[in-house]
């Protein structure tokens, strides 16, 4: 009996590699680009090497910068993950709650957050806490909808079980609602992952002083951006990249590990 | 070695459009002909820093006067704002010629920016902090561990925290006077000519300290790109000597040529405000300097210059110093001012 | 026959039920079952034989008449109750048995006792090995399974059923009919079973309750005098195929006349 030929598979080192090598092929490209640039237009794009010089010479100044944002970020995500929490529970007691205060959480999100700003600068005083709060304003509202959503959603079966045997408010909304919610829940907190960082950013490029000591990274894209130092400048945006991918990274592995036994999202196909 | 011309033409323009909005260039003037009866005018871009106010006055003067239209030149004041990068929107072309500050320029220059200063139309910058009058602290060595309202990445805050041996806090800038006339503990960065005079209107009672003072004492410039100065020397030359004349005027005759304007094209301009500005040059000998110690009004020299990159290098803000010829020209200056650049 | 199993433990008198100012779903329903009968309710869709059950469970208020639940009314009834819906039902962020657990839970039970418990549960439905195992790792008939040791766990006097194998193939919804018949053998509650399917109906019960719709009303009900246990055996003789016959009879000229 002959066996058939096993199919050719592409070795999955390879296939891990990819993006790598994809990489390595751009920075080649951003060089060529760089080198046809003549002298006079050479500061429109800092070349790698360049870019690479910056995060050595400014690294301890990157270093904090991103320990600052990163630690206004997750307290101004800490909080908006608990509030947003606490206001989706209150908001999912009955659609008249949801219709007397959605409106204002609305406007609370379409009012633009660099008119927001001063006026918040004004009342708490610029620092740690004005960037904190701004934060919170931009990744809070997504969760609240999300989560709200989630706990409105379960399962009308689940609902008439619950009830019929006779359980209280409070274990219908603790046993039953919240867990079904879950999938939502981390849906919101995956986009205010992606947001929080951007905010704490924002922020302390209006609200400065970021934790009460050095600046943070938006402090330092004004020093960069007013120097004219370009490749630092572009360091910095990397370095705002990372600690976006960490919180997003960082809340995966969250709802991984609370919904990986028994949530389809995170079934392997032949399961 | 070149690439084809394509790509980064293509890539230089999408930075300079993202840089400086969407607006085409201008094409550029047209390099000067041997004929000056009959060349056009040069079309002159000059942006300035802020809404016009007195601090610009000299150029208005100019302008109203017709010195500039007198030496065949076209002449747009741009005004700038907030936010407003003059630096960045000269590089990508959508102005030819700006006001700044000397200390910045060099810092530039070092970075193989392609600028130039070609006069000075201030001799002291009239950066100052701005306290309030019972504050505790009155020199700068009583700074220490203050914080201050500032351009973030200024250089005169590490001069000031290396020379006095202070520590400094830093917020970034938002150009209003509310928090300082809420919290009397505040300090912040402003011209002696302007932000006092809102706050002693709303009541308060301000006091400065000049930079110049502690010994950061940078030129106020006009400068220009080494392509327009390459292309059109001429032009300049005579933009400079206009601009200086209308300084002369606004300052020491009657400004009220450039204050119809200036009051034209800024609402929120009073006469009050203009005159306190006036005023605060003269006293601070801002635009004039000191005759005591041979400063006068346009005079540009080598030691000064010589003198801030000295300070910056010292300040490791700059790696190592910057030629002089590689930022500053002296021959453009009308030749009274010429000879005493030396 | 003992005397025990002539006593009333459901009684429905005059019964009418209807949603707000909505039609009339229910009008005078009556029926009196005893303990240990297993009565089904079949009839056309939209006769309100569902909702028969959700008033006996408490779940819904009646607009008028009386239900009686083994003496009292039904939402005081609710440990004696237990309810096994159309779907499983089953909280997919539990195992099974948590799930199993559950009503337990709910009642206040301890941990330690409710485990026992629902580890038995799930030994009468066969899946005593699956205890770990989570809803979406079980087949269709599997997870029915665990809803029925659900409700088997808090030991039930009155077992209500909702069409609850209505979903399944037809092998395994007569192997559950057969392993739902064996678990009764041994414990002994009365069930209300509704179904669409005459053939399930006349093999479980030994009352058959017809309804008619628009509004619902019990049209006739026929004994089933088949003897228990009935097998895989009983589907092949005679006389339940007769049964089934007379009771399709009577199913169809109900729905004639809702026509």
């Amino acid at each position: 009996m002959t066996l058939a030929k096993p199919r050719r598979r592409v070795p999955r080192l390879l296939v891990q590699l990819l993006p790598a090598l994809t990489g390595v092929g751009m920075i080649i490209g951003w060089e060529a680009i760089c080198l046809s640039l003549s002298a006079d237009q050479r500061f429109l794009l800092p070349s790698p090497a360049e870019v690479g010089r910056a995060f050595v010479e400014k690294g301890p100044a990157l270093w904090s910068a991103a320990m600052a944002t990163g630690g206004g970020a997750l307290i101004g995500f800490g909080l908006a993950v608990t509030l947003s929490f606490l206001i989706a529970l209150f908001l999912s007691l009955s659609p008249l709650v949801r219709a007397s205060f959605y409106p204002y959480l609305m406007i609370l999100q379409m009012t633009p957050i660099i008119v927001i700003a001063p006026i918040l600068i004004l009342w708490v005083g610029p620092g740690l806490k004005s960037v904190v709060i701004i934060t919170f304003l931009i990744c809070f509202f997504p969760m609240v909808v999300n989560t709200t959503q989630g706990l409105i959603s379960t399962d009308r079966n689940l609902v008439d079980f619950f009830r019929m045997c006779k359980a209280s408010r409070w274990q219908e909304i603790t046993l039953l609602r919240v867990p079904s919610a879950l999938p939502y829940f981390f849906t919101g907190l995956r986009i205010g992952a992606t947001l929080a960082p951007i905010g704490a950013i924002v922020g302390d490029y209006i609200a400065g002083n970021s934790a009460g000591g050095q600046g943070g990274l938006g402090f330092l894209t004004i020093i960069y951006s007013s120097q004219f130092q370009m490749g630092a400048l572009f360091a910095t945006a990397a370095v705002g990249c990372l600690l976006g991918f960490i919180f997003v990274a960082g809340v995966i592995a969250l709802s991984w590990l609370a919904l990986h036994k028994w949530h389809d999202s995170f079934s392997r196909s032949d399961a | 070695m070149r690439l084809p011309g394509p790509v980064p033409l293509l890539v230089a323009g999408l930075l300079a459009a993202l840089a400086g909005g969407c607006s085409k260039p201008a094409p550029p003037s047209l390099p000067e002909t041997s004929t000056p009866a009959l060349a056009l005018p040069t079309k002159i871009r000059f942006k300035t820093d802020w809404y016009p106010q007195a601090e610009h006055g000299g150029f208005y003067q100019a302008m109203a006067k017709g010195y500039y239209k007198d030496a065949n030149l076209d002449v747009d004041i741009l005004q700038g704002g907030p936010g407003v990068t003059v630096p960045q929107l000269m590089l990508s072309g959508q102005c030819d010629v700006a006001m700044g500050r000397s200390d910045d320029i060099i810092v530039w220059s070092q970075q193989n920016l392609p600028f130039m200063i070609v006069a000075v139309y201030m001799e002291h910058d009239p950066q100052a902090l701005m306290l309030h009058e019972e504050d505790s602290a009155k020199t700068f060595a009583d700074l220490d561990h203050r914080t201050i309202m500032l351009n973030v990445g200024v250089h005169w805050m590490d001069y000031l925290e290396q020379k006095y041996h202070i520590t400094l806090q830093a917020i970034p800038m938002n150009y209003g006077i509310a928090q300082f006339l809420s919290d009397k503990t505040f300090i912040q960065q402003c011209f002696v000519t302007n932000e006092p005079y809102y706050v002693l209107k709303s009541g308060g009672h301000p006091r400065t300290l000049m930079l110049a003072e502690a010994g950061y004492n940078p030129y106020r410039v006009i400068f220009t790109t080494k392509g327009f100065v390459r292309d059109h020397p001429e032009a300049v030359r005579k933009f400079i000597a206009a601009s200086l004349k209308g300084w002369d005027e606004f300052m020491n005759g009657d400004p009220s040529p450039a204050k119809a304007i200036i009051a034209r094209r800024n609402e929120h301009m009073t006469d009050d405000f203009m005159n306190f500005s006036i005023k605060a040059m003269r006293e601070q000998h801002i635009t004039a300097g000191r005759p005591e110690i041979g400063e006068r009004f346009g005079l540009m020299t080598r030691p000064r210059m010589q003198e801030q990159v000295d300070i910056l290098t010292k300040l490791k803000v700059m790696p190592a110093p910057v030629p002089l010829d590689n930022f500053v020209r002296f021959d453009l200056l009308p030749p009274d001012l010429q000879a005493s650049a030396q | 026959m003992t005397s025990e199993s002539l006593v009333p433990i459901v009684e429905l008198a005059g019964v009418d039920k209807r949603y707000g100012d909505g039609p009339l779903i229910l009008d005078q329903v009556s029926f009196t079952a005893k303990r240990g009968d297993f009565v089904s309710l079949i009839g056309p869709s939209g006769c309100g034989k569902s909702t028969v059950l959700k008033l006996v469970s408490g779940l819904n208020p009646i607009s008028g008449g009386r239900i009686v639940v083994d003496g009292v009314e039904p939402s005081k009834a609710v440990e004696k109750l237990a309810f096994v819906f159309q779907e499983p039902t089953l909280l997919p962020w539990h195992n099974v048995v948590h799930n199993v657990e559950l009503p337990l839970r709910l009642h206040g039970t301890d941990a330690a006792q409710r485990t026992e418990l629902a580890k038995r549960a799930l030994a009468l439905v066969g899946l005593a090995d699956r205890m770990d195992y989570y809803p979406r790792q079980l087949s269709g008939g599997q997870k029915m399974r665990v809803s029925i040791a659900r409700a088997l766990s808090v030991s039930p006097r009155i077992l209500l059923l909702d069409e609850p194998f209505g979903a399944l193939d037809e092998m395994t919804r007569d192997h559950l009919n057969e392993e739902l018949l064996a678990i009764r053998q041994q414990l002994g509650w009365t069930a209300f079973f509704v179904t669409h399917s005459v053939a399930e109906a006349v093999f479980l019960s030994n009352r058959i309750i017809v309804m008619s719709a628009n509004p619902g009303r019990i049209y006739s009900e026929i004994p089933v005098s088949l003897a228990y246990p009935r097998t895989e055996e009983t589907r092949q003789s005679p006389e339940y195929q007769k049964l089934v016959a007379e009771v399709s009879k009577i199913l169809r000229s109900v729905e004639r006349l809702k026509a």
